[in-house]
This record gives structure tokens, sequence and C-alpha cells, in this order.
């Protein structure tokens, strides 16, 4: 039981490690901030437990590992960037009227957000204030219309 | 068949060979290799105890290899090879064999990388699921409009995920061990990988705000910011819209009046999203 007991234990260091760097440091990347702190850790666990254990507990822990690690970015990647998760968190603190809600998801503001992620992930670049795709925005753009396609989506 | 008569007479040394491991097999373990037989602890004398009663399968294993050894050598001369036999290459039942032994015996690392007949079972099963799920997709589901929305992509992921695992853990019920939790454990974590990749490819597909507006940018070519504020702010205002709709549909958020405030359901989905960005240390974004 002990690969069970390594396994959660470097998922809760690893989330635990995030918040530290997320808090401590300037990067405000969550994703990058929590690959820094599970990457090394999910190699430790690996050097743990393949050499200490049968192969079958072995890489049952390390899936485990990598499973909720997933489940963590996909669960926190939702809440950082979903619009209803958003919501959810300015509703808890009070109740608003359809004008603040509006004012507070202010259609320009939302879409001005947008072009500057994009800026930041160098997707796009402004010239002579115009917006201009890089390679790198050409690249995502194909990747995302292939998946599009796969999907079926219209 | 016609290969029968030659090999006839190689059968003679293969069943003095059968005969010596079912009559000395413990014996001659222990002589053959005194150092390495002093790590075999249990595979080769349990092998030639069983087969003193006529019931060992590892003596019909161990059989045919002598049928490719050269014939000066007997059972005695025999070299040990990490605490097993010398073996022909082409004899895979004695290599998985030694194998197995000296995994069992010495204590290098990464020496135990190999599965029991059951494990490569699960894992078999494992990667034909995922593989079969992914085909049925692309081949027939994909093209159903069914499962273009996210209801009908949830149910094609999660129904034959979930039976999948309550399989497994029908299995870990049925033989309760801890063999069995670890293969509980990967089926769940392996089922779990395949179908979370599986979901956030869809949902990025699906189409992101941020994507949205980059493709509209590589597809013109060039745009200003204030152009594509006016080409996007119906779909701003429509995501909005939507988003709060769809929170009233699922019931998280009522309307009291002018309004808007969380349900108790609502509430305890914004407690548990509170709680996963104060664990994170992030702030959130509009």
């Amino acid at each position: 039981m002990g690969w069970l007991g390594f396994a959660l234990a470097a998922f809760v260091l690893s989330v635990f490690a995030q918040g530290v760097i997320l808090r401590v440091t300037k990067l405000r990347n969550g994703m990058i901030a929590f690959v820094l702190a599970g990457l090394p850790l999910g190699l430790a666990l690996m050097a743990v437990l393949l050499p200490a254990y049968p192969a079958n507990p072995a890489w049952a822990g390390i899936l485990l590992y990598a499973f909720l690690c997933e489940l963590w970015m996909f669960v926190f990647s939702s809440t950082f960037s979903s619009v209803s998760a958003n919501l959810l968190l300015h509703l808890r603190s009070q109740p608003m009227r359809r004008d603040e809600v509006d004012r507070l998801y202010d259609n320009r503001e939302m879409i001005r957000r947008r072009i500057n992620w994009l800026s930041y992930i160098q997707a796009v670049i402004e010239t002579g204030g115009r917006l201009m795709p890089t390679d790198r925005g050409r690249q995502l753009t194909a990747l995302f219309d292939a998946l599009r396609a796969f999907f079926g989506h219209r | 068949m016609s290969s029968l008569p030659s090999k006839a007479p190689l059968f003679i040394p293969a069943a003095i060979r059968i005969a010596a491991i079912v009559e000395h097999g413990e014996r001659h373990a222990t002589r053959r290799a005194p150092p390495a037989t002093e790590t075999i602890t249990d595979p080769i004398p349990r092998q030639g105890e069983q087969a003193s009663h006529g019931r060992s399968p590892h003596a019909l294993i161990l059989g045919p290899a002598s049928l490719f050894r050269p014939k000066s050598r007997t059972a005695r001369q025999t070299q040990p090879i990490r605490g097993g036999f010398r073996l022909p290459r082409n004899d895979r039942l004695c290599t998985t064999h030694r194998l197995r032994i000296a995994s069992d015996t010495e204590a290098l690392p990464f020496q135990n990388l190999h599965f029991s007949e059951r494990e490569a079972m699960t894992w078999i099963i494992i990667g034909s699921y995922i593989a079969v799920h992914f085909l049925l997709y692309t081949l027939i589901f994909r093209h159903r409009a069914f499962f273009w929305s996210e209801w009908g992509i949830l149910l094609f992921l999660l129904v034959p995920a979930a039976i999948l695992v309550i399989l497994a853990f029908a299995s870990f019920l049925w033989q309760p061990s801890f063999e069995s939790l670890a293969l509980f454990v990967s089926a769940f974590a392996a089922c779990g990988i395949y179908t979370l990749s599986f979901l956030e490819c869809w949902l990025l597909s699906e189409g992101g705000y941020s994507l949205r507006i980059l493709s509209e940018l590589v597809r013109s070519g060039t745009a200003t910011p204030a152009e594509l504020e006016m080409q996007f702010i119906d779909m701003s205002a429509r995501k909005k819209i939507n988003r709060l709709e769809s929170l009233l549909g699922m019931g998280m958020v009522k309307k009291d009046s002018d309004r808007f405030q969380l349900t108790r359901q609502g509430n305890a989905v914004a407690g548990v999203l509170t709680l996963i960005a104060a664990i994170a240390g992030f702030r959130a974004v509009r």
C-alpha cells in the first residue's frame, strides 16, 4: 500500500508547491507553475516506486499520480478561465443585478483581454496599430482547425 | 512429419533430463551454481518438489530446452544464469521463466519490470478498450449530430469508462488482494487519463474565445483591435447571456426580483471553486 501513499503524497505536494510558486514568484501562469512543481515530483515518484516495488503496483502509483495531475490541471484551468465559474465566484460574494453583470463582463473589455493574452503568448504581434498573426499563431490555428474538423464542430 | 524420425533420438536425452529434474531437481539446482542458488529461494526447488509428484509444468518447460543443448552436456553441467538455467534463445517459455527467476532472486534496480499473466491481460483489456473506443468515435459516432453536443460527448466518454471501472472494481472484490487493488487503480487511472485527454481536446476544438479571435485574424491576415472588437462584440454578449442562462438552467443561480443570486447548489459549487482558487493561489480572470 506504500505505492498508493507515495502517489497521493506526491500529488498533494505538487499542488502545494504550485501554490507556493504562484504566491512567492512573479509567475502568474498556473499551468506552468504546476508543471514546474509536478514534473520533478513525478520523476522522483518514478525513481522511488520503480526500483522498490513490483511492476504492477509501481505503475499503478505512477498512473494514479498522472491522472490526478491531469484532473487537477483540468479543474483549475476551468476555474481560472471559465466565465461561468468566475460568475459563480462573484455571485458568491454578493447578488448582482443584470446591469452589474454587464459591467463586470464588459464585452469590449473581454475582447481586449483576449487580444492581450494572444500577444502575451506571441500568437499575434502588433505593428503600426494593426494586429498580425505570427507563425506560432498560424500553427495554433491549424491545430485548432484540425481538431474542429475531426470532432465535427460547426 | 518428415522431421519427426530425425528428431526422435533427441527425445531420449530430453526424457533423461526431465527424469533428472523430476527426481533430483532441488538437489541439482543447489549443486549446479552455489553462488546463484544461494539466492534462489522459491522457484527452482519448488518446481523440483512438485515435479517429483508428477505435477510440475516446469519439468515439461525445461524438457524441450535440452533438445537444443549439445549432447555432451548433462543436467548437472547445465550452467546457471542469474539463478536459472542456460536455455536456448528460441525457447520463449524458458526465457520468460528465466527472467522471472532472475527477478525474484536478485535485488537489481528496475529488474522487476515484468507483468504476470493476469496483469498482462488487464493491460490488454484496457488498451483494447481505448483503441476500440477511439476507433468507434472516429469511424461512426463523430458523424452523428447527437455527439456534437456536450451531453452527447460526456455520455459517450463516461458510460463505457464507468462500466470498465466497475468491472475492474468487481474483479478486485472477487479476489481482494494488493495485486488486485493495484490493477484496479491502474485501470481507473488509465481510463481517467484517456477520458480526460479526449474531453480536453474536444473542449479545445469547440473553440475558446481567444482561439476564435486568433482564427479570424489568421483568416483575414490583419486587423486593428477596434475592428476585432466590432466583429466579436455580439459573440461576447451572446456568450455572457448563454453562461448566465445555463447557470439558471442548471439551478445554480436564481433570479430574485431583479437580482441574480446563488442557490444552495450554486453556493456549494462556488465554495469548491473558491477552495481550488485558494489552494492553487491564483486570481480568477474575467
